[in-house]
């Protein structure tokens, strides 16, 4: 019987060869593709509590999902045939003027991790490429990281740029180092995210909006 | 002028040299050392429209030097706190990375920044060779830099933020790439540290000699003078909150402790909050102070100070805070004075919000937080030792 328990456990310990073999395994003992896809999340989820509990750090996080990442492309195909689909996709980049990526590229993965669709722009994007990026792939969340107390404030531009382009739904969320929970609420986004630990619970419950 | 200033407060600079200098030896007093750091000669926080256009270029080492000695000057003048003045060549943290490789974006208004990693795999550490510190990178503006404020001013000069061999690996592998190379290639990533760590030195070596320092002493980590006997050096850690215990005692603590070997002893700097590290900067061999701006989050600096009694220095810094009231009555409420030293840096365009630990953006007049914050220390702590 294919172990999905030990699936969980070797992505959550970042051990890539063993998530891979558990997920071959399962998808060869015929199980459910959802519930392999499931499995593989609630790692993700316990590894996104143990780096906000300060129990793992950033190097655990990033093995995590690697071994996530391999898993899931051996799932992929059958997640297509079933047609189950990403949670939703986001947009995710760091704000204009702004260099730093690794808070950027955490919160990515974690939101991966999540089944979340993540189209990564990478660092330094004004704000009219959040909106052609979310309205080319139907994007239901914009992530904007800001490292610097100097550029954060390019946040607020995105989000002007976001609804005025008439995407009121599209919910936006923002964080990194100098932002803080009210920052967010003056620049009118929908959510914060304190860390990539918390990322995909902030993610879920703007979605739930 | 500066040096008609300064010069008139040579006694106060050797009892503020005293006061630091009974930090480091654990001696019991009643308050600790306190500098106000409003002679910052980073330009984060700073006001734009103060920074000289040619700040960071090979043509503005007067610049860079007049800009320091205008807030030093200022400082000395209106704030009689533990700070002893010295010029800082500063281009950003990225002097070494600069130097092996790494591309270095000015942008105006922010401090010199790296483009990106320039190793692509484990193998490619091999590649790597040290350094012209005449010719390669921002190295040679660096010399440049403490040449011209030893001959223009009587002010002593330090040598730059060099970061540490944390720092250094990360900036040329990435963030991303070296946390998984420790666990893929663990032993690329020792080479990688030995490399920069001997670079480091090296280039350290090369820094004190210019500016005329002795190995052993001349350090001058933001804003507060390093005792004599306490170590020539000071290296930034800030990575150290991102991993874990283990992987740091493994990848980091022999390397930074043969930088503060080579230079008697050293102290080491981090922003953030790392209590996990505590016993790890213990097992740091020459280490005889940690400098932390601890974001107000105080737990962590009560732990440190409970771990370090007797044996490491604690400075306990932060951007001012915006209830500095508030913090300082927190703070002074707990902190032990023997064997502490505690600074705050005002800045124009930034203050610490306590309560989110985070640093937000503020319009303020730098002189008035200082001397506010100033009042607000002297008062809570009731006078001064010596």
């Amino acid at each position: 019987m294919a172990d999905l328990d030990g699936l969980t456990t070797a992505i959550e310990a970042g051990d890539r060869t063993a998530a891979a073999r558990a997920t071959q395994q399962a998808i060869d003992a015929g199980r459910n593709p959802q519930s392999i896809l499931d499995a593989m999340t609630a790692a993700m989820n316990n590894v996104g509590g143990r780096f906000q509990r300060n129990e793992i750090f950033v190097p655990e996080m990033l093995i995590a999902a690697r071994a996530m990442k391999e898993a899931t492309a051996l799932l992929e195909p059958l997640l297509v045939a079933a047609d189950i689909r990403p949670e939703a996709t986001a947009v995710i980049g760091t704000v204009k003027g702004d260099l730093h990526d690794i808070g950027k590229n955490l919160v990515g993965m974690m939101w991966k991790g999540a089944n979340i669709e993540v189209i990564d722009l990478g660092t330094n994007v004004p704000p009219e490429r959040y909106v052609e990026a979310a309205r080319t792939h139907g994007a239901r969340i914009i992530g904007i990281s800001a490292l610097l107390t100097t550029t954060m404030t390019g946040m607020g531009d995105v989000v002007r740029a976001v609804r005025d382009a008439g995407m009121g739904d599209v919910r936006i969320i923002v964080g990194g180092a100098p932002v803080t929970a009210e920052f967010a609420r003056e620049i009118g986004a929908d959510g914060y995210a304190p860390d990539a630990g918390s990322a995909v619970e902030v993610a879920k419950a703007a979605l739930a909006r | 002028m500066v040096d008609t200033i300064v010069g008139s407060a040579a006694g106060r600079f050797e009892r503020a040299r005293e006061r630091v200098a009974d930090a480091y030896r654990h001696r019991p007093v009643t308050t600790p050392p306190v500098v106000v750091g409003d002679c910052n000669y980073w330009i984060t926080g700073e006001d734009p429209t103060r920074i000289p256009e040619d700040y960071f270029e090979a043509s503005g080492y007067d610049s860079m030097r007049r800009f320091q000695e205008a807030k030093i000057a200022s400082h000395v003048e209106r704030i009689d706190d533990d700070y002893v003045p010295f010029l800082f060549p500063w281009y950003g943290t990225g002097v070494v990375p600069s130097a092996l490789g790494s591309r270095i974006i000015f942008q105006r208004g922010e401090e010199p920044a790296i483009e990106g990693p320039i190793l692509g795999s484990p193998a490619e550490v091999r590649r790597l060779e040290p350094p012209d510190p005449r010719r390669d990178g921002l190295m040679p503006r660096v010399l440049g830099c403490i040449d011209r404020f030893k001959a223009t001013s009587g002010l002593p000069a330090s040598f730059t933020d060099c970061q540490g061999p944390l720092n250094i690996a990360l900036s040329l592998a990435g963030v991303e790439q070296l946390c998984l190379w420790m666990y893929d290639a663990p032993m690329a990533v020792h080479e990688l540290m030995d490399f920069a760590t001997t670079v480091l030195i090296d280039w350290l070596v090369v820094q004190k000699t210019h500016a005329g320092q002795p190995m052993g002493s001349g350090a001058f980590p933001h804003a507060m003078v390093l005792p004599d006997g306490f170590g020539g050096v000071w290296i930034s850690d800030d990575d150290c909150t991102i991993l874990s215990a283990p992987l740091y005692r493994e990848f980091v603590v022999p390397y930074n402790s043969r930088v503060l070997r080579a230079f008697g002893g050293g102290t080491l700097h981090f922003c953030g909050n790392a209590p996990h590290q505590v016993d790890n900067f213990l097992a740091t061999d020459g280490l005889v102070g940690i400098n932390n701006w601890c974001m107000g989050e105080f737990e962590s600096v009560r732990r440190m100070q409970d771990a370090f009694e007797g044996r490491v220095v604690l400075m306990v810094c932060d951007t001012t805070p915006l209830d500095a009231e508030r913090y300082f009555r927190e703070l002074f409420g707990f902190l032990r004075p023997t064997g502490t030293i505690v600074g705050t840096y005002p800045a124009p365009a930034n203050a610490l919000d306590a309560g989110s630990h985070r640093v937000v953006s503020v319009r303020q007049d730098q002189a008035e937080v200082a001397d506010r914050a100033w009042a607000i220390i002297r008062r809570l702590l009731g006078g001064r030792d010596g």
